[in-house]
C-alpha cells in the first residue's frame, strides 16, 4: 500500500542544514501495523509528516495505493489527505473551543458530507470509544485519556486507509496507554492500517513490525 | 523603557497599525478642532462680544415672513438714540469689491479690495486696534481707515496718514485718517477698507439696505432694550400703524449667533453652518473614540504577550503600583508618538489644496492653542487606553499567570468584539451620511429652479458698456453661438436682491425687487400664470412695471392691472403673474418678489447680463462675450464670465466641502476600525495557529480556513449594518430638517455603505489570515 524509495528530507535555515530523513525506502502492506522507533531527532515525525502529507520530502518517492505523492501542491496533498488519512498525536490536539461530538465531526464538515450522515458517523465512532455520553462536553473537562479517545475517534471517523500516530501514549499514563493502545489493536484487526512513532518498547510491541530509525537512516 | 522599545520590536505591525490609526485620528481631530474653535469662536474676540447685537426687523404685520438685516437710514439712526441702554450704535454699509490705488499712481500700486461704508462710531464698537493716525479725524465723508496689511501693500515704507486714495467706483478720491490692525480670520470683517459714510441716505425712508449694529452697556439687558426699542417705534416713530404691528416685528442679533443664523434675508454677513459645525465636532469625537477602542484592543491583545513578564516581575518584588504606571506610560508614549505623525499630516495636508475645504488657516504655527489642545487629548487617550489594560494584565495571581498561557480568553474576545461592533457601527452610519450629504447637494445642483438655466453663461459688465446695450447685443448677437441675452440688476440665484417695503391698501408689504430687461422671462423660460409679459414699450414708460411672483400673490392682496407704489412718484403698473421659481439657493424657501421694469426714469444701469449660447460652441462663445467686452470699454481688467450652473454650485461650496470633509472623516474612521480589525485578526491568526493546524490535518483547506475567520466578521458586519442604519436614518432625517428642498433618501447608500465596509472587512481578514491558512501546520503542532 506504500511504498517508500530514496526519500530525504532536508531542513535548512540561513545558517544549518539538518538532514532528517537520509535516502530511506521501505514498503507497507495494506493492514499492517508498523512501529516507528529510535532516539530523539532521529526524524521519526518528520517521517510521519511526510507520509501524512502534511510536508513534502527534499527528494524521492513516496506512493500511496501507486499514486506518486511526492511533491504535491498544498492544495493536491489536502485533497489527497482528506478522509484518507487520520492522525493521532501525543498531545491529542483537540480543538478547545469545540466540544467533543465537534471535534470528532470536525473531518467530516471538510469531506463535505450531510450533517445527517455526519451525526450517524459520529454518534457511531463515539460509541465505539466508549466515549458518547461526553459528547457536550468541552476538551478541559476530559481526562488525559479521554481526550485521546476522542482523538481516536477523529481519525478514524471517516474510515481512513491510513492511521498515523505520534507517541499516542506519551501524555498518558500506563491504563489510559494500554486502553489506547487495545484500541489501536483492534482497529487494526478490522483492517486499519497503522504507523505508529513511539518510544516505548513496551508500545511497540503491539506492532507487526519495527521500523527503527537513526540519524534519518533505517538501521 | 529597554522591554518596551523591545516589545515593540517583537510585535512590530501590530505597533505599526496602531500608530497609523492613532495618527490619522489626531490628524482628523486636529484639522475638524481647527475649524470647530474658528466656528465657535467667530466673532467673538472681542472685549464685548456679547454685548454688540444686530437690528433686524421683519414685516410688521406678518409674523411668518422672515427677519431682514437691513433697515432704511433714519430708522436705524432714531432707534440708536431711543433708548438709554445702548452705549453706542452705527452702520455698516458693504459696498462690494474695487480697485484702489494712490492718486496719481494707478500704474504703479493698485489693489482690489471690499469697502464698507461705516460711522464713527463703528471704530468704538468693534474695538478697531488703531496702529497709527487718529479716528478723530475720522469724521468727513471722504475719510478712511485702511487695514495694516493693505497699507504695506500700497504704501510700502511711506507713512500711509493723510494720503489720498482713488477707488474706481467712486466719484471722489477719500484721504486715510488711520491705520487698523487687521481683525482676526474668523471675524465678519476681511480687512475691508472702511469710509466714513457722512449723510448718505440719512433722510431716505424707503431705501431699507442699510445693517445697524449696537452696542449695550449690559449683554443681560438684551430683552428690555429690545422691548424699549420696540415701544419706542410704535409710540414714537409709527404711531398710527400700532394696532397692526406683530410682538416680535423686532430684535437683536448677536454678532455671534449672526453667523449661525440662516434664517435672516438680505444676510451677507459671513456664514457658518451650526449643523456643520456641530456634524464636525461629533465626527472628531466618534473618531477620538474609535482610535481609543482600536488602542484599548490593541493592548488588550498584548497581554497575553506581556503577562509572564509582568508576573515574574510581580514575584520578583515589584509593586502593582509601578508596574501599572508603566503601562500607563507605555500607553501615553505610544499615543504621543502618533501624534507627533498626526501633525505630520495636518502639516501635509495645510500645504494640500484640501485645506481650502475648511475655512480656517491649518498651518500648524497658527493654530498653537489648538495644537495643545489636541496634544492633551492625546496624553489623555494614551491614559484611557491605557488603564484597562494595565489593571487587568496585573490582576491574576502571578502562580496561575506564570503558568497558563493566557491566549483569547472567551471573555476578551468577547468584549473586544463589542468594542469592534461599536466601531463598525459609527463607520456605516458615518458612510451613510456622507453619501447622503453628496445625494442632497446634488439634488440642490439638479433641482428644477422654474428657470432655465442650462447652456448660459453669465458676467457682471462695466456702466460703459450697459449705457450701450443695444449695439452691444447686437454685437454679440453676431457670432451664431449666442442665441439670445438678457440684463438684469444682480445674479439671478442670490441672497442679497433690493428689499422693498411699500403701502398698498393699508398694508406694509415687503418683498424682494429685481430690476429685469424685458425679455428676461422668455429668456429663461419662466411661465406666466396671469396677465402678460414685459414687452419693450414698458421700457419707455416714465413709471416702473411689476410682475409678481405667485408668493407674492398669496402674501398680499395684488391685483394684476392695478397700480401700486414703484420707484418713483407715480405708481408703477402691477401687469402680471409668473409661476414661482426660485431666486434663493435651496436652503431657503420661495418669497415674494418682484421682477421690475424701471422704464425712463431708472436708478441705475442693469450690469449683470445673461447670455445664452448654443452647448457646440462653448469656447467661440466665450472669446466672442470677452472680446466684444474689451472692445466696448478698453478699461477692463478681468472678465469673469461662467457658466450659471458653475456659479449655482458656488453657492452650495459650503455644503460641499462638508460632505467631502465628511466623506474622508467616515473613510478615515472605516480605516481606523479596519486597522483594528487587522489587529485583532493578525493576534488571532497568531493565538488560532495550532487549531489552524489541526483543521488542516482534518483536511481543511486554505480557502475554508480563510472563510472560517471571515464568516465571524461578516456575520458581526451585517448586526452592525442593521444596528447602524436606522441610527443613520434618523440623523438623516434631522439634518434634512435644516433644508427647505429634501432629497428622497435613496436605497443604494444604505446598499453601498455595507457593500463598502462588508468589501474592505473581507479583503483585510481574508490578506491577513491567508498567511495563517498557509503556514506549515506541523510548525503550529509541534510547538507545545
Amino acid at each position: 500500500m506504500i511504498k517508500v524509495e530514496n526519500l530525504s528530507k532536508i531542513f535548512r535555515t540561513e545558517e544549518v542544514e539538518t538532514l532528517a530523513l537520509n535516502n530511506i525506502s521501505f514498503e507497507v502492506k495494506k493492514g499492517e501495523f508498523i512501529a516507528v522507533m529510535g532516539p530523539s531527532g532521529c526524524g521519526k515525525t518528520t517521517l510521519l509528516n511526510v507520509l501524512g502529507l502534511l510536508d513534502n520530502p527534499t527528494s524521492g518517492s513516496y506512493k500511496l495505493d501507486n499514486t506518486q505523492l511526492a511533491n504535491l501542491k498544498e492544495r493536491e496533498r489536502t485533497k489527497h489527505r482528506k478522509g484518507n488519512i487520520g492522525f493521532i498525536f501525543q498531545s491529542f490536539n483537540l480543538i478547545e473551543e469545540l466540544n467533543v461530538y465537534e471535534n470528532v465531526e470536525l473531518p467530516l464538515v471538510y469531506l463535505k458530507m450531510s450533517a445527517a450522515d455526519r451525526k450517524q458517523l459520529v454518534n457511531n465512532v463515539l460509541e465505539r470509544m466508549n466515549i458518547s455520553h461526553r459528547a457536550k462536553h468541552f476538551p478541559h473537562q476530559l481526562s488525559g485519556g479521554q481526550q485521546q479517545r476522542v482523538a481516536i475517534a477523529r481519525s478514524v471517523v471517516s474510515s481512513p486507509k491510513l492511521i498515523l500516530a505520534d507517541e499516542p501514549t506519551g501524555n498518558l499514563d500506563s491504563k489510559n496507554g494500554k486502553d489506547v493502545m487495545n484500541l489501536l489493536t483492534e482497529l487494526n484487526r478490522e483492517g486499519s492500517t497503522i504507523i505508529m512513532v513511539t518510544h516505548s518498547q513496551n508500545d511497540a510491541a503491539y506492532a507487526h513490525r519495527i521500523i527503527s530509525l537513526f540519524d534519518g537512516e533505517i538501521v | 523603557m529597554n522591554t518596551f522599545f523591545r516589545s515593540i520590536k517583537s510585535v512590530k505591525l501590530s505597533y505599526i497599525l496602531n500608530l497609523a490609526g492613532l495618527a490619522a485620528a489626531f490628524a482628523t481631530l486636529l484639522v475638524i478642532m481647527i475649524q470647530v474653535r474658528y466656528d465657535y469662536g467667530f466673532d467673538k474676540f472681542y472685549t464685548d462680544s456679547d454685548k454688540i447685537f444686530r437690528i433686524e426687523f421683519k414685516s410688521e404685520n406678518d409674523p411668518s415672513s422672515p427677519y431682514l438685516s437691513r433697515i432704511s437710514r433714519p430708522l436705524g439712526e432714531a432707534l440708536i438714540g431711543s433708548t438709554p441702554g445702548i452705549a453706542a450704535g452705527g452702520i455698516v454699509n458693504e459696498e462690494g469689491i474695487s480697485e484702489i490705488w494712490i492718486q496719481g499712481e494707478e500704474k504703479t500700486t493698485s489693489l482690489s479690495q471690499k469697502i464698507s461704508k461705516i460711522s464713527e462710531d463703528i471704530v468704538k464698537i468693534f474695538e478697531f486696534k488703531i496702529l497709527s493716525g487718529d479716528t478723530s479725524a475720522f469724521r468727513n465723508p471722504n475719510s478712511a481707515i485702511i487695514s495694516q496689511s493693505d497699507a504695506k501693500i500700497l504704501f510700502t515704507d511711506r507713512d500711509p496718514i493723510g494720503q489720498v486714495l482713488e477707488i474706481k467706483s467712486y466719484k471722489y478720491p477719500v484721504t486715510v485718517v488711520a491705520v487698523y490692525k487687521d481683525f482676526p480670520d474668523n471675524s465678519n470683517f476681511s480687512g475691508e477698507l472702511f469710509v466714513n459714510i457722512g449723510d448718505e441716505y440719512l433722510t431716505n425712508q424707503s431705501e431699507w439696505s442699510f445693517t445697524y449694529f449696537v452696542k449695550l452697556y449690559d449683554s443681560g439687558e438684551r430683552e428690555k432694550v429690545t422691548n424699549e426699542m420696540k415701544e419706542y417705534f410704535k409710540t414714537t416713530l409709527y404711531p398710527q400703524e400700532s394696532d397692526s404691528i406683530s410682538e416680535d416685528f423686532m430684535r437683536l442679533s448677536n454678532i455671534h449667533d449672526i453667523y449661525f443664523s440662516k434664517d435672516v434675508r438680505y444676510d451677507t454677513a459671513k456664514k457658518g453652518n451650526i449643523n456643520i459645525t456641530h456634524t464636525l465636532l461629533s465626527i472628531a469625537i466618534l473618531i477620538i473614540i474609535i482610535a481609543v477602542i482600536n488602542f484599548i484592543n490593541f493592548a488588550m491583545a498584548m497581554v497575553p504577550l506581556k503577562i509572564r513578564g509582568l508576573n515574574t516581575r510581580k514575584i520578583l518584588g515589584s509593586g502593582i503600583f509601578r508596574l501599572r504606571a508603566n503601562l500607563i506610560l507605555e500607553s501615553v508614549i505610544i499615543s504621543l508618538i502618533g501624534y507627533g505623525f498626526a501633525l505630520l499630516i495636518v502639516q501635509y495636508f495645510s500645504g494640500t489644496t484640501y485645506s481650502s475645504l475648511i475655512s480656517a488657516d491649518t498651518a500648524l504655527a497658527a493654530n498653537r492653542a489648538n495644537l495643545s489642545i489636541c496634544a492633551v487629548i492625546a496624553i489623555l487617550t494614551g491614559v484611557m487606553a491605557g488603564v484597562y489594560p494595565a489593571i487587568y494584565s496585573t490582576s491574576f495571581s502571578p502562580a496561575v499567570a506564570i503558568k497558563g498561557s493566557f491566549g483569547l480568553t472567551p471573555k476578551g474576545r468577547r468584549i473586544r468584539t463589542i468594542l469592534i461592533a461599536f466601531q463598525y457601527i459609527i463607520s456605516v452610519v458615518l458612510i451613510i451620511f456622507a453619501l447622503f450629504i453628496n445625494v442632497q447637494s446634488r439634488f440642490m445642483k439638479r433641482y428644477d429652479m422654474g428657470y432655465n438655466k442650462e447652456n448660459i453663461l453669465n458676467t457682471r459688465v462695466t456702466n460703459t458698456i450697459a449705457r450701450q446695450k443695444s449695439a452691444f447685443v447686437a454685437k454679440l448677437k453676431e457670432n451664431p453661438a449666442i442665441k439670445d441675452v438678457t440684463f438684469a440688476d444682480g445674479p439671478l440665484l442670490s441672497n442679497s436682491k433690493m428689499g422693498w417695503g411699500r403701502m398698498y391698501k393699508g398694508v406694509h408689504v415687503k418683498y424682494d425687487c429685481y430690476p429685469v430687461d424685458p425679455n428676461f422671462i422668455s429668456f429663461f423660460n419662466i411661465t406666466i400664470l396671469e396677465g402678460r409679459d414685459f414687452i419693450e414699450e414698458d421700457n419707455l414708460k416714465s413709471n416702473g412695471t411689476i410682475i409678481f411672483n405667485e408668493a407674492a400673490m398669496n402674501a398680499y392682496p395684488f391685483v394684476v392691472g392695478e397700480g401700486m407704489g414703484g420707484h418713483t412718484d407715480e405708481p408703477a403698473d402691477i401687469v402680471g403673474v409668473v409661476k414661482n421659481f426660485n431666486f434663493q439657493p435651496l436652503q431657503y424657501a420661495i418669497n415674494p418678489i418682484a421682477l421690475y421694469i424701471f422704464g425712463t426714469n431708472t436708478w441705475r444701469l442693469q450690469t449683470f447680463m445673461f447670455v445664452k449660447i448654443s452647448g457646440e460652441y462653448v469656447k467661440e462663445a466665450f472669446n466672442h462675450i470677452e472680446k466684444s467686452m474689451r472692445e466696448f470699454d478698453p478699461t477692463i481688467k478681468d472678465v469673469n464670465i461662467t457658466f450659471m450652473d458653475e456659479s449655482i454650485g458656488k453657492l452650495y461650496a459650503k455644503e460641499d466641502n462638508l460632505a467631502k470633509l465628511i466623506l474622508i472623516s467616515s473613510i478615515i474612521s472605516v480605516f481606523i476600525s479596519i486597522i483594528g480589525v487587522l489587529g485583532l485578526i493578525f493576534f488571532e491568526t497568531q493565538f488560532r495557529q495550532k487549531e489552524i493546524g489541526i483543521r488542516k490535518v482534518a483536511g481543511a483547506e486554505v480557502f475554508e480556513i480563510i472563510k472560517m475567520f471571515n464568516i465571524s466578521y461578516i456575520k458581526l458586519t451585517f448586526i452592525c449594518f442593521a444596528a447602524g442604519s436606522p441610527i443613520a436614518h434618523i440623523i438623516l432625517l434631522k439634518w434634512l430638517n435644516s433644508f427647505e428642498y429634501k432629497a428622497p433618501i435613496p436605497v443604494w447608500i444604505y446598499v453601498a455603505s455595507l457593500t463598502i465596509v462588508l468589501t474592505i472587512t473581507v479583503a483585510a481578514i481574508s490578506l491577513q489570515s491567508f498567511r495563517a491558512a498557509t503556514a506549515n501546520p506541523v510548525k503550529s503542532l509541534k510547538s507545545e
